[in-house]
């Protein structure tokens, strides 16, 4: 009896075996044709919306705006109008595209509202759509931040970094802190990187946005997020950040070491060499960052416990200029691991002599 | 009866996978990023003056911005050593090395200049596949690293897909790729062109049982965080997790296996090994029965 019932299973499995050898074989030939049928169809829609966009006003009527929208309210439709319009980008100019997505606009908040109510997955690809917007459109579209908001919820990684992508599009600076907040008091995790990198593509006044950013409620994740971002623009926000080197909070700390490694403030120096003296985890970015605040004490840090310290102390040093008798006092030096650091350092820099002050 | 039911599960499972994770990629769901995370690739050798030239120029050719090649020449034999430096006209350094982890002496260190992406050259004493990994992470100067063998080639979008899923989740620590076998491959450029299997039976038993276990069996035990290896021939690792949990093992054979194990082991909770189903690594195999022996037991 318990032979033939395992008999009966092994038949059923060898059965859904078959059954999924013969789907696979199936949807390998379909999906073959599928992608045929894909490339035919976006070639197709990338000459309509050529022709349309180089005569817009008159081409998008209502028969034409019926059809647009019948078409991307549904995923498939989308993603044929969106590889399409990628590849237009580099044909067309981008005068006529704003125009046609200007023309366009009501036809695509009205999608906005249909995609609010679908999966993630689909929600994201809206959102991606949204980002590929031209700059000179941005202004007609600026209250799409709003309604883009409402698809962080119950949503995917994916599909929230499509929704900041298209949100730094849009230059929507309202809708972009609202949806940071919403990332931090839901405890969301998005990648530190992907956030401070992101807001780079910020079209509006990004320095404005890093201060307004700034005067929001954060945690100590977000704000390392905004450091990094400042970090990168030209703008001198070294009376926002100085504070912060002094936390004691280390990746906050880390991230304004890395501040003041390319915005140089003498106000940071005396901290700066504080936090090297002290040795502890944060010394190792100190080192580094003093390469660019030329001080002896750095000298001292070669004899740091830390072989990181260590490192970057000698590669600091590499930037300032010695005598030779320092630099023959240095290749001499009684500490064994100091000695071997600084050596490999010069060697590796190609300065086998001296650099004279 | 039992195996049975995880061979089907595993496939319907990784077939599911699989299809689902092409349609997120084909309707724009996935991270794009510039700049990821730089990543230090480390290529443990033994006696592979053969192959070991082409396996590192197709590693200066991925598509990636900042990472770094670190190959460990394992005490050989033969002229792997002359090879490569010769070849890269690489020059001596007096590097000092780090050892957060057990490993033996190195005996010299070389540096390609002029490269595009930095590629160093350790010569130690031998101390096995793990002992030539711990020097390669001793040695690393960025925060994650990946171990591949000496005889693997990467499709030039591998470090890409590879370190997508660290950027997607905060508590993955490590991230497994698909290896395949070359002789079933087509490659142009460091792209996969073509796929099929080939006529030898031995071959084509050995790329499906690669492929049940690389689609199918680990990505049904991804979703149970039971991943018990993350193949040696292409895996992403955190360096720092690594260290905390004592780098490889220097004395066992599947150093790989025993390092994921490990790390579940040490961080129990915290860990989240992670599968990456994308075609990325090749693996030459040879169809002889002779040689099928010298890899189950391990050999670099």
């Amino acid at each position: 009896m318990q032979q033939s019932v395992v008999s009966m299973i092994l038949f059923l499995y060898i059965f859904i075996s078959v059954a999924l050898l013969f789907f696979n074989i199936i949807y390998m030939l379909s999906s073959g044709t599928k992608s045929k049928v894909m490339k035919y169809t976006i070639r197709r829609e990338m000459d309509e919306q050529r022709s349309i966009m180089e005569n817009v006003p008159a081409m998008v009527d209502q028969r034409y705006r019926r059809r647009l929208y019948r078409k991307i309210k549904n995923e498939y439709g989308l993603l044929i109008c969106v590889e399409a319009l990628e590849k237009n980008y580099g044909r067309l100019e981008e005068d006529n595209i704003t125009e046609y997505m200007i023309a366009c606009r009501n036809v695509i908040f009205d999608a906005a509202a249909v995609y609010r109510k679908k999966e993630a997955m689909e929600r994201a690809l809206f959102a991606y759509f949204i980002s590929l917007l031209p700059e000179k459109a941005v202004p007609e579209y600026y209250r799409m931040g709003e309604l883009l908001l409402a698809y962080l919820d119950h949503s995917t990684v994916y599909c929230r970094e499509n929704v900041l992508q298209a949100l730094y599009t849009l230059g929507n600076e309202n809708a972009l802190i609202r949806a940071l907040q919403m990332l931090q008091e839901n405890r969301w995790y998005h990648e530190p990187k992907l956030l401070s990198d992101g807001m780079l593509h910020y079209r509006g006044d990004k320095n404005d946005l890093a201060r307004r950013l700034w005067n929001q409620k954060w945690g100590d994740q977000m704000k390392t997020v905004l450091i990094r971002f400042m970090t990168r623009l030209e703008e001198d926000m070294s009376d926002l950040v100085l504070p912060e080197l002094e936390t004691g909070r280390n990746e906050l700390c880390f991230a304004a070491i890395r501040y003041f490694a390319t915005h140089i403030n003498r106000e940071a120096e005396p901290v700066l060499l504080k936090i090297l003296r002290e040795d502890g985890d944060t010394a190792v970015a100190a080192a580094q960052t003093l390469g660019n605040y030329p001080d002896e004490s750095v000298k001292e840090a070669l004899h740091s416990r830390q072989w990181d310290v260590r490192r970057n102390s000698a590669e600091s040093l590499m930037k300032m200029k010695f005598s030779k008798e320092e630099i023959a006092r240095l290749c001499s030096d009684e500490d064994r691991y100091a000695r071997e650091m600084f050596i490999y350092v010069l060697e590796s820099r190609g300065k086998t002599g001296c650099w004279e002050q | 009866m039992i195996y049975a039911t995880y061979l089907l599960l595993s496939v319907s499972v990784g077939a599911w996978d699989l299809y689902y994770a092409n349609k997120m990629r084909r309707i724009k769901n996935e991270i794009r990023h510039d700049f990821y995370f730089p990543v230090s690739i480390l290529v443990p050798a033994y006696n592979e003056e053969v192959t070991i030239v082409d396996s590192i120029e197709s590693l200066l050719k991925l598509n990636y911005r900042l990472y770094e090649i670190i190959i460990v020449d394992d005490g050989s034999s033969d002229d792997t050593v002359k090879v490569l430096v010769e070849h890269f006209k690489m020059r001596m350094e007096h590097r000092p090395i780090r050892k957060r982890l057990m490993c033996e002496q190195e005996k010299a260190v070389y540096k390609a200049e002029g490269l595009r992406v930095p590629v160093t050259l350790i010569s130690k004493h031998n101390g096995g596949k793990g002992d030539a990994l711990n020097m390669g992470i001793n040695a690393s100067a960025y925060p994650y690293f990946l171990c591949i063998d000496a005889d693997s080639m990467l499709q030039t979008d591998s470090l890409e897909k590879i370190v997508q899923p660290v950027m997607e989740e905060d508590n993955v620590v490590a991230v497994g790729g698909l290896v395949r076998a070359a002789q079933s491959l087509k490659i142009k450029d460091g792209k996969r062109v073509g796929y099929r299997m080939p006529w030898n039976l031995v071959t084509s038993m050995q790329i499906m049982e690669y492929d049940r276990s690389f689609l199918a069996a680990r990505i049904l035990m991804d979703r149970f965080n039971g991943n018990m290896i993350i193949s040696g021939a292409f895996g992403l690792f955190k360096k720092d997790v690594v260290i905390a949990a004592g780098g490889y093992d220097r004395e066992t054979l599947g150093e790989d296996m025993e390092l994921v194990v490990r790390l579940h082991v040490f961080f129990r909770l915290f860990l989240d090994v992670v599968r990456v189903t994308a075609f990325i690594g090749y693996k030459k195999r040879k169809k002889q029965w002779g040689n099928i022996k010298r890899v189950k037991q391990g050999g670099v």
